[in-house]
């Protein structure tokens, strides 16, 4: 069978597809309305000048719910099976290195609240820098599950990727960089990365982590220094290059607010 | 997580002339007449949740489209244009109408604007409530964004989606090509 689209855009189709499929019908809904205009259509045959639409919206209340990613069921479990299976010894040191990471972080995630986050940009000649703190209410805690993060809020699971935040401006501009540490695990997953020569920043043991990607001649370099204990992202740096040029520089300093 | 969602379920292309004869017998009977609401529920349904990006209002919205469906149907020429056609313009300017109605005009070009002082988790949590479709076809152009949902959320022909938007189908095609290389580059971005 011929491919619908070219093949550079074929992989965007299937995705967007997917993204379309992701909806979830409310059963309740559907068969309520369904009565109500089987309803109606009754009355349009015995009453074929009626044309009133009547309040239904009114008729339509309740069964209300947001369509939002699962729970992590059971993620401690696939959690502990997951990493278990990539300490094998037959794995790689970068992918121990990875479980090893996403296990600290699976512990400290949940006892961040806050966290401050400074950039200094330079694009040009032009340079910025910007402070800003992220706080976490007092019923929202985010937690690291099966190797993604997600936030809790008031009874609700939100799934956090680099996707759904990317959209995001945020203070530094740049959403994805605001929320590194929640975002790491996701990356680490992805397995295309580079472990650089653990070093000390502000008294605290750190190891690198790089990643770099191309896209509409761009490419894009982010280098993550990332607390071996607590696997909190402490600094990071992005470059943007066309070549050998470049186009802009963000270095990102991040320190936590934690419970106990 | 895809497992947490529904999957599509895709209605064969021949449908449309059953849909039809379907349509044809619903002016009359009320059984024939839920049958298309059986098949064209959850097309319209998420071609509405990822135009407006809320469940509240898609509901709403979706109901008012079939409610017109209803009303209009005795009005129907299916040697005119096929069914499907026919209900997903009721559907866009069924959108279109609650826009004006409740939002006054539509958000859609371009991204949100953070301002420094706000509460970024507060903005962020609004925003998942939107979709991530619906912020992606957010970028596009109205006619690229209308063209994307009719063929991936709605699940129309090319066309069904020409007859649909008034376009001819190899602007439809061109549309659609334009608009995916479009999400592709942001997609490509968001990767990064």
């Amino acid at each position: 069978m011929m491919p619908e689209f070219d093949s550079d855009i074929e992989e965007t189709a299937q995705y967007i597809a997917r993204l379309a499929g992701r909806v979830s019908l409310d059963p309740a809904h559907k068969t309520q309305l369904r009565g109500e205009l089987l309803r109606r259509h009754q009355e349009h045959s015995v009453e074929s000048s009626q044309r009133a639409t009547g309040s239904l919206w009114s008729r339509l209340t309740g069964h209300r719910r947001l369509t939002l990613v699962a729970p992590p069921a059971l993620g401690g479990i696939l959690v502990a099976i997951l990493l278990g299976l990539s300490l094998a010894p037959h794995q790689s040191a970068q992918a121990a290195e990875a479980a090893r990471i996403t296990d600290a972080l699976a512990r400290s995630a949940p006892t961040v609240t806050a966290w401050q986050v400074t950039a200094q940009q330079q694009e040009g000649n032009a340079a910025n820098s910007v402070q800003c703190e992220l706080r976490l209410s007092a019923q929202q805690r985010i937690y690291v599950r099966n190797g993604r993060a997600y936030m809790y809020s008031n009874g609700t699971w939100y799934a956090l990727s680099a996707t759904n935040w990317a959209t995001y401006r945020g203070c530094s501009g740049e959403g994805q960089l605001q929320i590194a540490f929640a975002l790491l695990p996701e990356r680490l997953s992805r397995g295309a990365f580079a472990l650089l020569p653990a070093r000390t920043l502000h008294g605290q043991r750190v190891e690198g982590i790089r990643y770099a990607a191309s896209a509409a001649r761009r490419t894009v370099t982010v280098t993550l220094w990332v607390d071996r204990s607590s696997g909190l992202v402490l600094e990071a740096t992005r470059l943007v290059t066309s070549g050998s040029h470049v186009l802009r520089r963000d270095v990102v300093d991040y320190s936590y607010t934690r419970t106990a | 997580m895809e497992d947490a969602f529904q999957s599509r379920a895709f209605i064969p292309d021949d449908t449309d002339t059953d849909d039809a004869a379907i349509a044809e017998a619903a002016k009359t009977d009320a059984h024939a007449f839920g049958d298309l609401y059986e098949r064209y529920y959850p097309r319209v349904y998420r071609y509405v949740y990822h135009r407006l990006g809320n469940v509240t209002e898609a509901e709403d919205v979706t109901a008012v489209v079939f409610m017109k469906a209803l009303e209009g149907l005795p009005g129907y020429r299916p040697r005119r244009t096929g069914f499907a056609p026919w209900l997903f313009r009721i559907a866009r300017n069924a959108v279109v109408d609650h826009y004006r109605r409740v939002r006054r005009a539509e958000p859609l070009d371009g991204n949100e604007h953070y301002t420094v002082g706000d509460d970024p988790v507060a903005d962020f949590l609004r925003g998942e409530r939107t979709d991530e479709l619906n912020r992606l076809v957010s970028l596009l152009s109205g006619d690229q964004r209308d063209v994307v949902l009719l063929r991936f959320a709605a699940d129309l022909s090319y066309g069904e989606i020409a007859a649909t938007v008034g376009k001819n189908e190899p602007a439809v095609r061109m549309l659609l090509h334009r608009a995916l290389r479009k999400l592709r580059t942001v997609i490509d971005d968001a990767r990064i």
